[in-house]
């Protein structure tokens, strides 16, 4: 017996200094939990050692009822990591718990509830926070000294801090949640430099079911493959496909709202957000100039954007999304009457990934309705007409070789790129195309991911252009996301 | 001086308190434990075990799991048994996603192959959160090379970061049934 009281002694020491020591120490609440189960584990052997050595009667009652109390800590420290989610303190808190005896109906199972199951919908307790995360992206560009023509290209190398980007939420409760993302470009704003900062998206989520939400406030437009997963890890290639630069404005928000969901295997966006603004429009940037941004939008047009996407089978993304709306944005043309400039933006998407393998495609194309009147308001002529028809497309392969290894955890990811783009795929009558906007680029590559959250990219670009202007380049890109 | 036994469990609990509150986060929860086990088991009888992992066994774990670290020296699993035989064992495993965190139940059959993968809560926008379809791949897989997304688990566009930390889960959990169930010696053919 006196053993016995030796050992809890100890027992309580060890308690009270670990416990002192979680009050001390900046432990975080991992580490807390860590040292509870040792301390759980090693008073568990203790136990059990007294019980070998026991000769019965008083002590083994008194070595149960520790036991019982353990088992009843285990319990609780599984509550503590499982969290909002674990098994209500109403239910029996014993070691054994009998689930099917607590008199509540068994759910039958059907076998298509994998996942979030039929009580996805389902709200429990809940929490109101803020959330932060954010990613960033750095690029060196080196660009060959001679044009595709021989010519010099008179282009200077650079290397610059695309952007850092700090996303902030914030849950009201379970079923309205904000999302922001505030964006730094180029690194420094001022007088004499060209940086800015920007919201690149701010929207209200109401989170009704997995088939119906509705979103508003600054959106971004659901188009491509880009648009809405921009940050570094998610694309191949240190810029971006040229495609969703120029065919697809990336990063297009708009202002608007909408639903969004999944039902069966497909999930769907469709939004009505303020539309484009044709008075920018240009011959070699296409509609990108037009976007609004959010930043004092005229408002006189309006658009619809909607999105569909099959995701039956895991590891395959097949889609398409359309935008239209119009864009004279209550300009007038020069014979008076309303211009409007019907814009229409389309593109077909897949990504498949099957073990270290990734693949992707996508086709873009716009029209845009009285090019002709938005050159002559614009003071267009010749070939700086904007584009009545605007395409492009691309396709892209990669392996990760390190997936061909058991155990690596990075990534290493050769990949190749080829695309074609024309600003001016057809212009209006009495314009011309300027065959410097008709673009094939091939990119060769490796991606480096030592971890989910990092990537490292390095490419070489071949960029040619009908008029023979394009400069080849390669590109050493850095990026995060947290 | 003498302390009642009592008061060892009454200052752990009030540590595990402490650090309950410390590492509190807003989380959508889709089912909970008790659901989730009623989906997993229906009409079955389910206990709850807790088992103490020796060193040694942590770090079988970890080898067997290939993840940075041992599992925690306590392991708490649910072992359910169904008109007198073994229907399978669920564990629960918390893990983080990109900054915050996501509970799944990973339920194992007797044959120490994945059953059934079940969300219980997730914190992260729940863009990054895989359709119910991702997670039925993972039935009947057992613990080997194949259970990674760089091979047998296909991935999600735009939600790398969960299609990983599940799958790293997966084979945690897979990793410790081993340990704690280890299949009997395979007896010589007569």
């Amino acid at each position: 017996m006196r053993r016995l009281s030796r050992f809890i002694s100890v027992c309580l020491y060890v308690a009270a200094a670990g416990a002192a020591a979680l009050a001390q120490a900046p432990a975080t609440a991992d580490e807390r939990i860590e040292r509870l189960e040792k301390l759980l584990a090693e008073t568990r052997a203790e136990v059990s050692a007294l019980k070998a050595a026991s000769t019965g009667g008083a002590t083994d009652v008194k070595l149960a009822e520790i036991e019982r109390k353990i088992d009843i800590l285990a319990g609780e420290i599984e509550a503590m990591k499982i969290g909002e989610a674990a098994t209500p303190a109403s239910a029996p808190a014993t070691a054994s718990t009998t689930l099917s005896a607590t008199g509540k109906p068994v759910p039958q199972d059907t076998g298509e509830r994998y996942g979030l199951g039929l009580s996805a919908a389902k709200v429990y307790g809940l929490r109101r926070g803020v959330s932060i995360g954010g990613y960033g992206e750095a690029l060196y560009e080196n660009f060959g000294e001679r044009r595709q023509d021989g010519a010099l290209s008179n282009r200077n190398d650079r290397i610059d801090f695309l952007r850092a980007v700090v996303y902030v939420g914030y849950k009201f409760d379970d079923r309205w949640v904000l999302n922001t993302e505030i964006e730094y470009e180029h690194a420094v704003t001022g007088e004499d430099a060209g940086g800015e900062v920007a919201v690149e998206f701010a929207y209200i989520d109401y989170l009704h079911s997995p088939a119906v939400n509705a979103r508003a406030g600054l959106v971004l437009v659901p188009m491509g493959l880009v648009n809405e997963l921009h940050e570094p890890t998610a694309f191949l290639g240190a810029r971006r496909p040229d495609v969703e630069r120029f065919i697809l404005p990336t990063t297009w928000r708009e202002i608007g709202g909408g639903v969004y969901g999944d039902t069966g295997p497909l999930s769907y966006r469709a939004y009505v957000t303020s539309s484009l603004d044709s008075a920018d429009f240009s011959a070699s940037n296409g509609i990108r100039s037009g976007r609004q941004q959010g930043a004092e939008a005229t408002a006189r047009d309006w658009a619809l954007t909607g999105r569909l996407d099959f995701t039956r089978v895991p590891g395959l993304l097949v889609g398409a999304s359309v935008f239209t709306g119009d864009t004279g944005q209550g300009r007038r043309t020069l014979e008076g009457g309303e211009l409007d400039a019907r814009t229409t933006v389309w593109d077909v998407h897949a990504d498949w990934r099957w073990r270290g393998l990734q693949l992707r495609a996508l086709y873009a194309g716009t029209s845009i309705g009285q090019a002709a009147e938005i050159n002559a308001l614009n003071g267009f002529t010749g070939n700086q007409s904007v584009g009545g028809r605007q395409e492009g497309w691309y396709v892209q392969g990669a392996f990760d070789l390190l997936s061909l290894t058991s155990s690596a955890k990075a990534a290493l990811l050769p990949y190749v790129r080829y695309e074609q783009y024309d600003t001016q795929a057809r212009v209006p009558a009495g314009f011309a195309r300027n065959p410097a906007n008709d673009n094939r680029e091939l990119t060769l590559g490796l991606a480096f991911q030592p971890i989910d959250q990092l990537i490292f990219k390095a490419d070489w670009q071949e960029r040619r252009n009908a008029a023979r202007t394009g400069v080849n380049q390669w590109n050493v890109a850095l990026g995060y996301i947290f | 001086m003498r302390f009642d036994a009592g008061v060892v469990s009454r200052v752990v609990r009030a540590a595990a308190a402490a650090a309950l509150a410390a590492c509190a986060l807003e989380a959508k929860v889709f089912l909970t434990q008790e659901e989730a086990l009623r989906l997993a088991f229906p009409g079955a009888t389910v206990v709850r075990r807790a088992a103490f992992l020796t060193e040694a066994q942590q770090r079988e774990a970890q080898k067997l799991s290939g993840d940075d670290r041992p599992p925690a020296a306590l392991a708490t699993f649910y072992v359910a048994r169904k008109d007198g035989r073994d229907a399978g064992t669920a564990y629960f495993d918390t893990h983080v996603v990109r900054t915050t965190s996501e509970t799944i139940m990973v339920v194992v059959d007797p044959s120490g192959s994945i059953a059934r993968i079940e969300v219980l809560s997730f914190s992260e926008p729940e863009e990054y959160l895989p359709r119910p379809r991702w997670y039925a791949q993972f039935s009947g897989k057992p613990l080997d090379a194949e259970l990674s997304v760089k091979r047998g688990v296909r991935p999600v566009v735009g939600a790398t970061l969960t299609a990983r930390a599940t799958t790293a889960a997966a084979r945690r959990v897979l990793a410790l049934h081993r340990v704690l169930h280890p299949a009997p010696p395979r007896t010589p053919a007569p």
